[in-house]
């Protein structure tokens, strides 16, 4: 553990928003698949983050702290709303411009598809593939955040794996699945 | 191009959507809301360091000072106060000892994290920060008040949340049988409503509506005729830009915040894609800027 250095309190979120601000955000955003709503709760996120530094007891990463406090968020607010039938999509590329351009726009779109894919999976299935395979978080670390157990987390993976290769075949990713 | 069974799930590593946050914005956003919350003095010190620390001062004579009212809740820097009886038989000093500042070392080592933070407590514990939103009753009254003399109902709440700090909804209604939209803004002690009825004009398998006001919210709301079986609506701006939205019970809608100071943004063209992936493409449409 680290001797407490003169660093204060706001100085630190300022560093956990630089940090993790993305991890957040796009965590909040496979939850919801709301751009607007993923900007408001990643803020909210690290307000209660503030206001709750001292209940962090070191017993899982800083990270899974953030995304345990952005997953209550979510859930509170699926509660109390109904969520947007928006979705923004990016800038459609105007001009590749060369080959290696086109080699990068094709991967671009491969995984912009791939992820709509994934955002079409039911809630619990997606919220487990997207800490596992995006956030890279161990099962033991996925069941933890959860409150599930790491059996639960590979059967949940196992299912969204499973449905992902169906929607695979389906959407002609042939090679993919 | 080559793949294996795994290549899909790599791909995962990427952002789910190309145009990520800007975490600068967002440092200054939660600092904002930080703020508001009453800065550090919102912190819940619960399990804190915390104390209060007395002051002695010296006795002072001040025949017009107000009476210090120690009761108001809010925080203070270190601080006297004099407080005067006017009678003149007694002065008393007071130390705001409620109010005195608080000295809390917070230590709260979180992995590479080290905390030590000096805050002022004000007397009172803070609540969790708030996330008003607006309710589907208040959406409901406000679309009632604006549409007064036409028959309103299936008033639907689609989207509640914060646009530009702003408590912000999207709703759905039906008005004199229309569908219509509204979008309704909430300012600091007003609501600011946008409304829009996109209607279907002879054949055309899509009919968009843009709708500007004066302070760069940009509204589009639109058809499309169902047997078009169109999905999905790509909607391209004069700026260059391009959005795509989801048809939903016929109709679909985007918002955006564009600066004020920018030239007006518009809808050019709005292309439909039905569920088998035909295009069908819509030159458009109206414009309506408001005041």
């Amino acid at each position: 553990m680290n001797e407490p250095s003169l660093a204060d309190r706001d100085e630190l979120i300022q560093r956990l928003i630089s940090d993790f601000g993305s991890d957040i955000w796009n965590y909040i955003f496979s939850l919801t698949r709301n751009v607007d709503l993923a900007d408001d709760l990643t803020q909210d996120c690290f307000v209660r983050a503030y206001t709750h530094l001292e209940t962090f007891r070191r017993e899982s990463t800083i990270k899974t702290w953030l995304l345990k406090i952005a997953r209550n968020l979510v859930y509170d607010q699926m509660k109390s709303a109904s969520f947007t039938r928006v979705a923004v999509a990016p800038k459609v590329p105007e001009n590749l411009g060369s080959t290696s351009a086109e080699q990068e726009a094709l991967k671009n779109i491969v995984s912009e598809e791939i992820w709509r894919m994934v955002l079409t999976l039911p809630d619990k299935l997606r919220e487990v593939l997207v800490l596992h395979a995006h956030h890279e978080l161990s099962v033991a670390e996925v069941g933890e955040l959860l409150g599930i157990t790491q059996r639960a987390v590979r059967t949940r993976l196992h299912r969204a794996r499973s449905m992902m290769r169906t929607l695979l075949k389906e959407g002609g990713w042939n090679g993919l699945e | 191009m080559d793949w294996n069974n795994s290549h899909w799930e790599e791909h995962l590593r990427q952002p789910p959507i190309p145009n990520q946050p800007d975490t600068d914005e967002m440092q200054a956003n939660v600092k904002q809301k930080i703020a508001e919350l009453g800065g550090s003095r919102g912190s819940n010190t619960d399990g804190f360091l915390c104390g209060h620390r007395l002051q002695e001062v010296t006795p002072v004579h001040a025949p017009d000072a107000n009476v210090y009212d120690g009761g108001d809740g809010e925080a203070h820097d270190e601080s006297t106060q004099t407080t005067h009886n006017p009678t003149g038989r007694e002065r008393i000093n007071r130390t705001v000892a409620g109010m005195a500042a608080v000295a809390a070392a917070v230590v709260a080592a979180v992995g590479s994290y080290t905390i030590v933070s000096t805050y002022h407590h004000g007397g009172h514990n803070a609540t969790s920060p708030p996330t008003p939103r607006l309710s589907t009753t208040q959406v409901q009254q406000t679309i009632r008040h604006i549409e007064a003399g036409h028959t309103i109902s299936n008033i639907q709440v689609i989207h509640s949340g914060f646009f530009e700090g702003h408590e912000f909804a999207f709703a759905s209604y039906e008005e004199d049988g229309k569908v219509s939209y509204a979008s309704v803004t909430k300012d600091k002690d007003a609501m600011s409503t946008d409304t829009s009825t996109p209607s279907l004009s002879g054949n055309a398998p899509i009919n968009s509506m843009t709708a500007v006001a004066q302070d760069g919210f940009l509204l589009v709301t639109g058809l499309v005729l169902k047997t078009s079986h169109i999905e999905r609506i790509v909607l391209a701006f004069s700026d260059g830009t391009v959005k795509q939205v989801p048809v939903s019970d016929g109709g679909f809608w985007f918002t955006e915040k564009v600066s004020p100071k920018a030239p007006l943004i518009y809808v050019k063209h709005v292309v439909g894609v039905t569920s088998t992936g035909s295009i069908i493409e819509n030159q458009v449409a109206s414009v309506m800027q408001q005041g």
